[in-house]
């Protein structure tokens, strides 16, 4: 159990397609990580670090509805790790989060388990 | 005394034959007229003749004849231009002048004038006029704006397009370089007149594309190109240039940027989708042919919404026409099913979800349901309010004399209601089997369409 790449890792998956969303949780839940959420809104972030800690965020930009650079500052002001999963481009990125991590649609299992093992080395 | 009388008419002499002008003399009546020395502009003439008939273009007689005719009358000097036939026989533009010369009743004895060619001066104003014209109309149609800037008095000239672009009336303001600074966009004032300085300094051209912030806060793109001109000491004078409004361009190139952006993430996503659907498809199937079929089935339904969405340019999808569309996919035949239900138009993100549905309902009906038997389905629907929101409820219900296997598994088409339904359309999905068939329940606010292009997917 504890061999598997994001034992004991506490995840926020933020997709709003839901096929995409169940799938990304298959993947980084076979790898041995605590999906504490899986939400195609944004989310509450008070009320989720009220459950515990969170290690990494994985955010879809697109919600649909509107993009979602807002939360990421959020992220970005309580120190909590987070990584772009998107269909755009980086240069879509606007200034102030143009250095954060990225991975572009469609991402397969394993980049993304390992960019999130990378991100979150050392904090689990 | 008869010396000194000779002696200044010889002068006299002297420069009537020095001048360039014609000199002339008339009679009284002003209808004769003689070359008395001079250029003879009207070639080689002996004695008095009709001048007005023998030299005046035709078109300019009437009026020349009216202007001798006033100042006979009023005893004042006459001063007239108009075109006369050259010895050449072609036509040029005479300006004549003529005094009355009195006896000692104050009667006119004569006229004594000279006439100067001016065909030249004419051509240049013409020239002058047509270019100028030319100027103006190519400005207006090509909705150029225009300026000439005096460096040296700080004047300013605007063509009437220019004042519009600037948000003024045409001659509402008198220009200068504080009401041109006045209209840049706040954040590109610093830019454009460093730009405007580095021209002046370097001799290069002015080039620049800024924003114009017009009174109304509307928001207007230019590209302006100038050029300085210079005295002998270098000293720049004139500043001259031109505009255009390039609003529209800039808004189409974002529009292409954007719709660029947004096909790209599309494209991803789906594949993204296709690839999780193809994995959610999987576990129940034991046979590939199976899988491969539902797989096809499902990505089939997700290519109908495409192109429903294709076909109806309002960006939303009518339910009606969406239910009606999967059953007849399914070849449902009418008397096996009822569909009924006000007009509902969903976002095209709804329809996806809900053709997908209807799909998967459809799909199993006929393999072990209502459908696939001496059953019917009634889908009705019916619009609602909750919390302020226009909300949809769907019902699919099945009736069949029995039901071929007890389904116990949560399949595809279950999740899509149970789950999907909540989780991107922030409405509910139920599913109940019961002995005679399935009772959907699926229910959801209608929303408008988030994105620019058709569904989110």
């Amino acid at each position: 159990m504890t061999d598997r790449t994001l034992s004991g890792c506490r995840i926020v998956i933020l997709e709003d397609d839901y096929y995409q969303a169940s799938d990304c949780r298959f993947i980084l839940e076979q790898e041995g990580a605590h999906v504490v959420a899986v939400t195609s809104r944004i989310p509450d972030l008070s009320a989720l670090l009220a459950q515990g800690r969170i290690d990494v965020v994985l955010i879809d930009i697109n919600l649909g509805y509107g993009l979602s650079f807002d939360f990421a500052r959020e992220l970005k002001g309580q120190a909590i790790p987070f990584v772009f999963l998107t269909g755009y481009d980086a240069a879509m990125l606007p200034d102030d989060l143009a250095g954060s991590a990225y991975l572009s649609k469609p991402a397969d299992g394993t980049r993304i388990v390992a960019m999130l093992a990378e991100m979150t080395k050392g904090a689990v | 005394m008869e010396l000194a009388l000779r002696h200044s008419e010889n002068r006299l002499h002297s420069l009537i034959e020095a001048t360039s002008d014609l000199i002339f003399r008339m009679n009284p009546e002003g209808t004769l007229m003689e070359q008395v020395g001079g250029n003879d502009l009207l070639g080689d003439v002996e004695g008095e003749s009709d001048w007005i008939e023998g030299f005046v273009v035709a078109a300019d007689r009437a009026a020349v004849r009216e202007a001798v005719d006033a100042a006979v009358a009023a005893r004042t000097p006459i001063e007239i231009e108009h075109g006369y036939v050259r010895p050449d026989g072609k036509v040029g533009w005479l300006y004549s002048r003529a005094v009355p010369v009195f006896d000692e009743n104050r009667t006119i004895t004569e006229w004594f004038g000279m006439s100067t060619d001016i065909t030249n001066r004419r051509l240049t104003e013409r020239q002058l006029v047509h270019g100028a014209q030319m100027l103006r109309v190519a400005s207006e149609i090509g909705k150029v704006g225009l300026w000439d800037w005096n460096v040296e008095t700080g004047e300013i000239y605007w063509s009437d397009e220019h004042y519009r672009m600037e948000g003024y009336e045409p001659g509402e303001v008198v220009p200068n370089f504080d009401v041109w600074a006045e209209r840049v966009h706040p954040d590109d004032r610093a830019d454009a007149e460093a730009k405007i300085a580095k021209a002046m300094e370097s001799g290069e051209d002015y080039v620049n594309e800024y924003r114009v912030r017009h009174p109304d806060g509307e928001i207007v793109w230019v590209s302006a190109r100038g050029r300085f001109l210079y005295d002998e000491r270098g000293q720049p004078v004139r500043m001259l240039g031109a505009m255009i409004d390039t609003t529209q361009r800039r808004r189409e190139e974002e529009w292409q940027k954007l719709l660029v952006a947004e096909l790209q993430h599309r494209v991803r996503n789906l594949i993204g989708m296709v690839r999780s659907v193809a994995r959610l498809s999987a576990p129940s199937h034991r046979h590939v042919d199976e899988y491969v079929d539902h797989l096809i089935g499902r990505l089939q339904a997700m290519g109908r919404t495409q192109s429903t969405l294709t076909r109806s340019p309002g960006r939303s999808v009518d339910l009606s026409e969406l239910v009606r569309e999967e059953l007849l996919v399914h070849a449902v035949q009418d008397d096996k099913c009822h569909v009924d239900g006000p007009e509902v138009a969903l976002s095209p993100h709804a329809a996806e979800i809900v053709t997908l549905a209807i799909h998967e309902l459809a799909t199993n009906s006929i393999k072990y349901g209502a459908l696939g038997d001496t059953g019917h389905i009634r889908i009705v629907w019916t619009r609602g309010r909750k919390d302020g929101k226009p909300w949809v409820s769907l019902r699919w219900q099945e009736t069949a004399p029995v039901r071929k296997t007890k389904q116990t598994r949560k399949g595809f088409g279950r999740k899509l209601i149970e789950e999907r339904v909540p989780y991107e359309l922030q409405g509910e999905g139920r599913f109940a089997l019961h002995d005679t068939g399935v009772l959907v329940e699926l229910e959801f606010p209608l929303s408008d369409a988030g994105s620019i292009l058709d569904t989110r997917s």
